[in-house]
């Protein structure tokens, strides 16, 4: 699967257009990983718990909106966009998505 | 007392939450059968069989909220961290709702696609802190050609 | 390039757990925790106050004592005598107790954390011989020595910490103190403190035959509230206690070797006429 964020994939055709595909999840840390940040606040730096859990959702929602594009029976998504949204405290929503197409 | 009231408040929220987002559900997927000829695609690119004439801005916009029940299953799951199963169904409602919305003011216009498609999300209500509501506006917006 | 029309796959982005499956799971094992930090944080208090210094106790102590829980109950000169007696006999005779009277129509008797043993009116009515006095005096006693109310008291405060910290609304903000009054030990503990009672009426009096009445008024009472018209309000105080019957067993058990036939000491109580006017005690029933 092939995912590109611009309009089309360089050095290949698109000869198929299927559409909006999508995929979205929202992760919450454990407490102690709230309690945790909460205290790196006060030194600032990184905070590893919760880039870690952005990024896993992030590869959770790019594997959902690939599932979507498979059973469309695409090849690659092109133009993929993510948007981040914090839906409650300590959770983080991640959405991806794109156009799904066939490619030669 | 207190305990009472929330057991109440719990099993209201789950049963009328259960019952109101089965029948939302089903009017999405017959309305997005509906309108499955209406290509739409986040990339610039337009159909170059068709002649275009025409195009406008479109936009769809949705405010949906999660029940009690789900709510308080929220908050729990945060406590334990992982996926946050009862807040993915509220957003995969209130996308598809959105897009569905510009679908329909695209359609009613007489676009035959819609390009360049954004989808954005925001949480709204009171966001600082434990009074987080879980109130979601979801609004996607395109270009409609015809 | 051409436009293929086709619905995707919508399962994709939907859970696949059961939300209530889910919700009670986290539900039961959050309140598995709360009630195993709980039970371990007052097993650490018990710990803790039972490894004090005497001199950090004493302190402790002093700093709660400067608050009279009680200030309604009424002073009794003729018992305060029969409690320092006792006192001194037990293991701790540096204790200072106060002996109290509460006008309330309620059988019972606590030890509180400023050294009050208060008596309500109805249990010392009901008392028939000194014997029976020294005994609840010296159970009381026995509470005191084995710090028992220090450490309801800090369980009391962890049980307000636990709310702050869930930010539960409808908190009795003043509970660990006034919460003495119904204060509940657990059944070893009011076994510690039967054996202490019954150790300094043997001291005192060289038998412990005098006791056994008591708690056979304590069962009638028992019963008469399960079967009549107050219940609920002495259940707590026999559900935290063992059934009276076996109380008296163990004690006997225990006495056996040393047991001697004795005889009751009479105690004159009219002077609880004079501090709860009867009066007062019957619009109360």
């Amino acid at each position: 699967m092939i995912i590109t964020n611009i309009d089309s994939v360089p050095g290949k055709t698109i000869t198929e257009h299927f559409g909006l595909v999508s995929g979205n999840t929202i992760r919450a840390k454990h407490i102690g990983r709230d309690i945790m940040a909460g205290f790196k606040n006060i030194f600032g730096g990184e905070l590893k718990g919760y880039t870690e859990l952005l990024e896993e959702s992030r590869q959770e929602a790019l594997s959902r909106m690939i599932a979507q594009a498979q059973s469309v029976g695409a090849n690659a998504v092109i133009n993929v966009r993510f948007s981040t949204s914090a839906i409650a405290q300590g959770a983080a929503e991640l959405y991806a998505y794109g156009t799904a197409v066939k490619v030669s | 007392m207190d305990l009472i009231i929330f057991m109440i408040l719990v099993g209201v929220g789950f049963a009328t939450g259960t019952i109101i987002e089965r029948k939302h559900f089903q009017s999405i997927r017959l309305r997005e059968r509906r309108h499955l000829n209406l290509v739409t695609t986040s990339t610039k690119i337009t159909d170059p069989e068709k002649n275009i004439s025409d195009a406008i801005l479109v936009s769809g916009s949705v405010v949906v909220s999660v029940d009690y029940f789900k709510r308080v299953l929220a908050a729990l799951i945060n406590i334990t961290g992982g996926r946050v199963a009862p807040y993915e169904t509220l957003l995969d409602r209130g996308r598809r709702e959105a897009i569905l919305r510009m679908k329909e003011s695209a359609h009613a216009w007489g676009a035959h696609s819609i390009v360049n498609m954004r989808v954005q999300t925001s949480t709204i209500g009171n966001q600082n802190g434990k009074n987080s509501l879980g109130m979601v506006e979801v609004i996607a917006y395109g270009t409609a050609v015809k | 390039m051409k436009n293929t029309i086709k619905e995707v796959d919508e399962s994709v982005n939907l859970p696949k757990v059961s939300l209530l499956g889910q919700f009670f799971t986290l539900m039961i094992g959050l309140l598995v925790v709360i009630g195993a930090v709980y039970f371990a944080l007052g097993w650490a208090v018990n710990v803790v106050v039972d490894h004090l210094s005497h001199e950090t106790y004493a302190k402790l102590q002093q700093r709660v004592s400067q608050h009279e829980f009680l200030p309604v109950a009424k002073k009794m000169q003729q018992l305060q005598d029969l409690l320092d007696e006792l006192v001194a006999l037990s293991p701790n005779p540096d204790l200072k107790l106060k002996f109290r009277v509460l006008c309330e129509p309620q059988f019972n008797a606590v030890a509180l954390p400023d050294g009050s043993v208060v008596f309500f009116e109805k249990l010392l009515r009901s008392i028939h011989s000194e014997n029976e006095l020294a005994m609840v005096m010296g159970h009381e006693i026995g509470h005191y020595i084995s710090r028992d109310h220090m450490k309801v008291m800090g369980r009391g405060i962890l049980l307000v910490l636990f709310s702050m910290l869930f930010q539960m609304e409808d908190v009795d903000w003043v509970g660990p103190s006034t919460s003495m009054y119904h204060a509940k030990y657990s059944q070893h503990q009011e076994t510690l403190a039967d054996e202490m009672g019954a150790n300094l009426v043997h001291k005192k009096y060289g038998h412990i035959s005098g006791i056994e009445s008591f708690f056979r008024t304590m069962e009638t009472i028992d019963m008469d509230e399960h079967g009549h018209k107050h219940p609920g309000k002495f259940v707590s105080w026999f559900s935290t206690h063992p059934h009276p019957q076996d109380r008296w067993k163990h004690l006997k058990q225990q006495w056996k070797k040393t047991e001697g036939e004795g005889k009751e000491t009479f105690l004159d109580l009219s002077e609880i006429d004079l501090l709860c006017p009867p009066k007062a005690s019957s619009q109360a029933h």
